[in-house]
């Protein structure tokens, strides 16, 4: 079957390429900083597993707590405790999440750097920390007032403190996000879990 | 060079590889979801399908491939969905998707048929036979050898190229709209910081505080230190009259004897007490059902300030407001929702202020029940003790600001 001989053979003109391309890479850009700077809000949906983070350290500033729910997949509603930190300091940190029968371990900042984060928010079920220190630290605030890196409805009761540092953190999550995250010494394997 | 044949013709006459990047990105667009990761994450728009960006890749790269004409068409919306699909699904597929998609898009963009830039204008000419006036012999004798000039019918073939205005015309569309949609995507989410995971009640703008707290609800205003009747003589009076109030400031043993005889005492003998009124902070406060439990609450440099009125997003709420430089409190255990904060000992320092809206514990052994209502916090006024310890505390709404805060094995539990 012949091609109708309107139709021709071309190629790729590359200076129309550029000229796509270039608004492109921009856009794309834009949309990477946007996130990293919390300016374009995550609304998470949930995976189904919680998982278990624990860290020698965080220290932070900008810290803000308080209670809202979730919805995981395959689950109700769950109460959850949101944390954040405006930038965040961890040492050793450990995440630990169940696939199936695997394990899956993530291991940073084990070195002399620590991880960095910063816009950190954990969505946690439980969270404990043999010792707790804040500065300026305000207990009772309408969460949608808080001045951390994200805020919760209106009237219900939040904290929040310039300075954070907990020590001996383990916590049971759903879900973090973070605008960035450094993660130095990064370390993935399965079979081990988190101490 | 040879004319390609069957498929290499095929694949030749049309933005193919673009098309194949666009296709393959909106597969991953699509697949994505279904991987089994078990986190998939929504993020900016909610209820726009996370598929659909993958599948408008998917019909431009295949749509393209039919109608090669329309390829600048194609292209830009094939980018446009690529960059939408940060927003709509999974960050771009992981980014996977939307690089595929920005190149097969870009490549279907750039793509163009081999047309030289003038288009060929060869103009059909009926059969040219030499003038028969012309003077002279036929060239036929002039030329001797050649056959008979006879122009042979040449095509026409104009061919469907667009002229260069009309390219030029392209590239700038080419350049503007991207660039305009990327433009405004950011500019779009940096203008509109919105909280994400909570419902989608709007916050309310709060009164004024600092209106509120000029005006006290209890009916007394500026009331002077020191409390209401100013009787010389400390001590406790008979039963069967009230008790007096002392004006100065009383020490531990004092205290418990005045509240003692208070606790027995007529109420209207309280009535005519006034208590005290302060300002509050800056801080907008929650509304939501809270309680601290103690089992000891130790107060270093204790005042008792006033009644404040506490600005929160639903009006104003009266409570009690306690100025000290360390509060100490053990066994501590904070609901709030119904989430728990629990922890051994709880120490703020430097500035603390406490509020609450009720506050039951037991003050130097006598059990007492505070609210802003109650009278005993004109003699709380008071009363300044360097140290002062309570028990089995139970403040309802409680509020704390301090310059530092310690905890030991500090527990959240949602």
């Amino acid at each position: 079957m012949t091609t109708p001989s309107t139709a021709a053979v071309g190629k790729i003109r590359w200076k129309r390429l550029a000229a796509i391309m270039v608004p492109a890479a921009i856009g794309v850009g834009g949309l990477l900083t946007a996130t990293a700077n919390g300016a374009i809000t995550s609304s998470f949906a949930y995976s189904g597993s919680d998982f278990k983070v624990t860290a020698d350290s965080i220290d932070g500033t900008g810290f803000e707590q308080y209670g809202d729910t979730a919805t995981p997949v395959g689950k109700g509603t769950q109460p959850v405790a949101i944390s954040g930190f405006k930038t965040a300091t961890i040492k050793n940190m450990c995440q630990q999440v169940s696939l199936g029968p695997f394990t899956l371990r993530l291991t940073a900042g084990t070195g002399s750097q620590p991880v960095k984060a910063t816009n950190l928010v954990l969505s946690v079920s439980s969270l404990t920390a043999d010792s707790a220190e804040f500065g300026n630290i305000e207990i009772g605030k309408d969460a949608a007032k808080l001045s951390g890196p994200q805020q919760g409805s209106t009237g219900m009761f939040g904290q929040q403190a310039d300075e954070a540092h907990l020590k001996g953190v383990t916590q049971t999550a759903w879900a973090t996000t973070a605008g960035t995250f450094t993660l130095p010494d990064l370390n993935l394997g399965f079979g081990k879990t988190c101490g | 060079m040879a004319e390609p044949t069957g498929f290499r013709r095929w694949r030749r006459t049309r933005p193919f590889w673009g098309a194949v990047f666009a296709v393959l990105g909106g597969l991953e667009l699509i697949l994505v979801p279904l991987a089994p990761i078990g986190i998939s994450i929504h993020q900016g728009m909610p209820g726009v399908a996370s598929w659909l960006c993958g599948a408008i890749l998917i019909i431009c790269g295949v749509l393209v491939c039919t109608q090669p004409q329309q390829r600048s068409f194609f292209g830009i919306l094939s980018v446009l969905a690529a960059l939408g699909s940060f927003v709509t699904s999974n960050l771009g597929g992981f980014l996977l998707g939307m690089l595929l998609g920005i190149a097969g898009g870009s490549m279907i963009f750039a793509w163009s048929s081999k047309a030289p830039r003038a288009p060929e204008q060869i103009i059909e000419l009926p059969d040219f036979e030499p003038a028969a006036e012309l003077d002279g012999p036929s060239s036929a004798e002039i030329v001797p050898g050649f056959a008979e000039p006879q122009a042979a019918p040449l095509d026409v073939r104009i061919t469907p190229s667009p002229g260069p205005r009309h390219a030029r015309g392209k590239l700038l569309a080419a350049g503007v709209l991207p660039a305009a949609l990327s433009a405004h995507l950011v500019a779009g989410t940096t203008a509109t910081p919105s909280p994400s995971p909570s419902p989608a009640a709007s916050s309310t703008p709060t009164p004024a505080p600092s209106a509120s707290s000029g005006t006290s609800s209890s009916g007394t205003t500026g009331t002077s230190d020191t409390g209401a009747t100013t009787n010389p003589k400390a001590g406790s009076s008979s039963s069967s009259s009230c008790p007096e109030i002392p004006s100065s400031t009383l020490t531990a043993d004092e205290t418990k004897t005045l509240l003692t005889s208070l606790q027995s005492a007529d109420s209207s003998c309280l009535a005519s007490l006034s208590i005290p009124t302060s300002t509050s902070g800056s801080m907008t406060y929650s509304t939501q059902k809270a309680q601290l439990k103690a089992s000891s609450l130790t107060m270093y440099g204790m005042g008792f300030d006033g009644v404040v009125d506490l600005p929160t997003s639903s009006g104003s709420v009266r409570a009690m407001k306690f100025s000290m430089t360390k509060a100490q409190f053990d066994d501590v255990e904070q609901t709030f929702g119904d989430s728990e904060l629990t922890t051994p000992r709880l120490t703020f320092s430097s500035s603390v202020v406490l509020y609450a809206t009720k506050m039951t514990g037991k003050l130097l052994g006598i059990p007492l029940t505070l609210t802003p209502d109650s009278p005993l916090l004109a003699v709380l006024k008071l009363l300044k003790l360097p140290v002062m310890a309570m028990t089995d505390v139970v403040s309802e709404q409680p509020a704390v600001t301090a310059g530092t805060a310690d905890a030991t094995t500090l527990g959240t539990k949602a």
